[in-house]
C-alpha cells in the first residue's frame, strides 16, 4: 500500500511551538502535482528543441559562408565568435 | 542573535602563512566565513585551501561552475581540501578577491553540505567568477576551520577573513 | 547590544517525509525587507528531481533566467510565465547527496513591485546553478511552498529568516 503523501504547514500567525501542522495531501493536490511537473518538462523539451534548431540553422550558416570562399577567421571576425 | 560574527582576522604587515579558526561554539546552525583576500602568488589569482576540523583525509567534495570573462567553465573535484577563488599578486593592485561560503547545520552528525560564491576582483577581462557546492564527508560538528594560500605561500597584509554563526535565537 | 537585522523566523526539520512544506502568515507589516530560506536535504526520487517554491496561491508569473553546471556541462536557460519558480534548469535533488538551496526573496512584502529572486542551489555530486527570477505579482508574500517532484526526505531542513531594513 502507498502511504499518502502529507505536506507541513508552519503557519506564523500562531505562537512558536504550536505552529506545525502535517496534514495529507488531497487527490486534487496530488493530481495538481503531478500536472505541474508534466508541463515543466514538457517547456523544458520544448527549449531544448528551439536550441537544437539554433544550433543546426548556425551551422547551416556557417557551411553556407565556407561555401562561399570565406576563411573561418573571416567568419569569426563576421560572427564575432 | 540571528547573524553573529564570531570572529574577524586582518592580516597585518609581513603576511600570514595560514588562518585557523578553533572554539567555534556549537549553538548556531549555520557558519558563514567571508574572505577578502590577496595572496603572494606571482599570477592572477589564487585560491585558499579550506579544511573542517583539521581533516586531511581525501573527504573534500566540490562542484565548480566558473565564468572567466571569455568562457563558461564546469568540473569537479575531489581531495583532501577545497578551495573557493581569490586575488593573486599579479591581479590589479590594491584589489582582493572576495569569497562567501556558508556550511549548512555545522553541528549536525551528518556529512556537511557547503556552498560559495567567490570572485576574483582584477581590472582587465581576465577575473573569475567561481560558484561551488561542495560537500565535505565528515559527521563531526564543524568545532575548527583552517585556511591557507593555495598558489602562494602567504594572505597578504590587509586581507580579512571574518566567521559569523547563524543562530536560531 | 547591537540590534538583530537576521532573525531566524521559523524553521522546519522533517520528521518524514514530506511533499510540501508551507510557510504562511509570513509577517507582512514591515518588520522584515527580505526573505532569505535556506532548504537542506535529499528528495525521495528514484535518482535525481527538481525542487521548486510558489508564493502566496499563485501558479502562474513565475520567471527566471537558470545558470547550471554539472562536472561536465554548462547549461543557461530562461522561462517565462512559469508554474512554478525551479530552483535550476537541472535536477537539483537527489536521494543520496545533500542539497543545500538558497533562496533570497527581495523587497517580499512592497505592493509596488514584481518580486526579484535570488536561488543558489548546490549537489556537490551533481550540480552547482544560480538562478535570478521574478514573480510578475505586486502583492506582498505572505506565503511560500516549497515542493518539487517529489517529496523531501525525513531530515530535510528549512530554515526561513526575516533581514530587517531599519534598526
Amino acid at each position: 500500500m502507498t502511504d499518502t503523501p502529507v505536506k507541513i504547514v508552519v503557519d506564523l500567525s500562531k505562537p512558536k511551538g504550536e505552529r506545525e501542522s502535517i496534514i495529507p495531501l488531497t487527490d486534487e493536490e496530488i493530481a495538481e502535482r503531478d500536472a505541474q511537473a508534466v508541463i515543466a518538462e514538457a517547456e523544458r523539451v520544448e527549449q531544448e528543441a528551439i536550441e537544437a534548431q539554433k544550433a543546426a540553422d548556425a551551422q547551416a550558416g556557417r557551411d553556407a559562408l565556407v561555401a562561399l570562399g570565406l576563411t573561418e577567421a573571416q567568419i569569426n571576425a563576421l560572427l564575432g565568435a | 542573535m540571528g547573524y553573529q560574527l564570531i570572529e574577524e582576522i586582518t592580516v597585518g604587515a609581513g603576511g600570514a602563512a595560514s588562518i585557523e579558526f578553533t572554539g567555534i561554539p556549537q549553538d548556531g546552525v549555520d557558519l558563514v566565513l567571508k574572505l577578502a583576500m590577496r595572496t603572494n602568488r606571482a599570477a592572477n589569482t589564487d585560491s585558499v585551501k579550506i579544511q573542517i576540523n583539521n581533516n586531511t583525509g581525501s573527504i573534500y567534495t566540490h562542484l565548480r561552475l566558473q565564468g572567466n570573462g571569455s568562457s563558461v567553465l564546469t568540473g569537479s573535484y575531489t581531495g583532501t581540501e577545497s578551495y573557493v577563488i581569490v586575488n593573486g599578486n599579479n591581479d590589479t593592485a590594491n584589489t582582493f578577491g572576495n569569497a562567501d561560503f556558508l556550511i549548512s547545520n555545522y553541528t549536525s552528525s551528518n556529512d556537511k553540505s557547503a556552498t560559495s560564491d567567490a570572485v576574483n576582483e582584477n581590472n582587465a577581462t581576465l577575473a573569475y567568477q567561481d560558484l561551488k557546492a561542495h560537500l565535505f564527508a565528515d559527521t563531526n560538528p564543524v568545532s575548527s576551520v583552517q585556511l591557507a594560500p593555495s598558489g602562494g605561500t602567504l594572505f597578504l597584509q590587509y586581507s580579512t577573513a571574518s566567521l559569523y554563526m547563524i543562530t536560531a535565537d | 547590544m547591537a540590534t538583530p537585522t537576521y532573525t531566524l523566523i521559523d524553521s522546519v526539520t522533517l520528521a518524514t517525509n514530506t511533499a510540501n512544506v508551507t510557510f504562511e502568515s509570513i509577517p507582512t507589516d514591515g518588520t522584515y525587507g527580505d526573505l532569505v530560506i535556506v532548504l537542506t536535504g535529499t528528495m525521495a526520487v528514484g535518482s535525481v528531481g527538481h525542487g521548486d517554491i510558489k508564493f502566496n496561491y499563485s501558479t502562474t508569473g513565475y520567471n527566471v533566467v537558470h545558470m547550471d553546471g554539472d562536472g561536465s556541462t554548462t547549461i543557461s536557460r530562461a522561462y517565462s510565465n512559469q508554474m512554478q519558480m525551479r530552483f535550476s534548469e537541472n535536477n537539483s535533488f537527489s536521494t543520496t547527496t545533500l542539497n543545500t538551496t538558497i533562496i533570497q526573496v527581495l523587497d517580499y512584502a512592497e505592493t509596488n513591485k514584481h518580486k526579484s529572486v535570488l536561488i543558489r542551489t548546490n549537489r556537490a555530486d551533481g550540480l552547482v546553478a544560480a538562478t535570478a527570477g521574478r514573480w510578475a505579482d505586486t502583492s506582498a508574500i505572505n506565503r511560500f511552498i516549497l515542493a518539487g517532484d517529489a517529496a523531501y526526505e525525513a531530515g530535510t531542513t528549512v530554515y526561513l529568516y526575516g533581514i530587517a531594513k531599519a534598526l
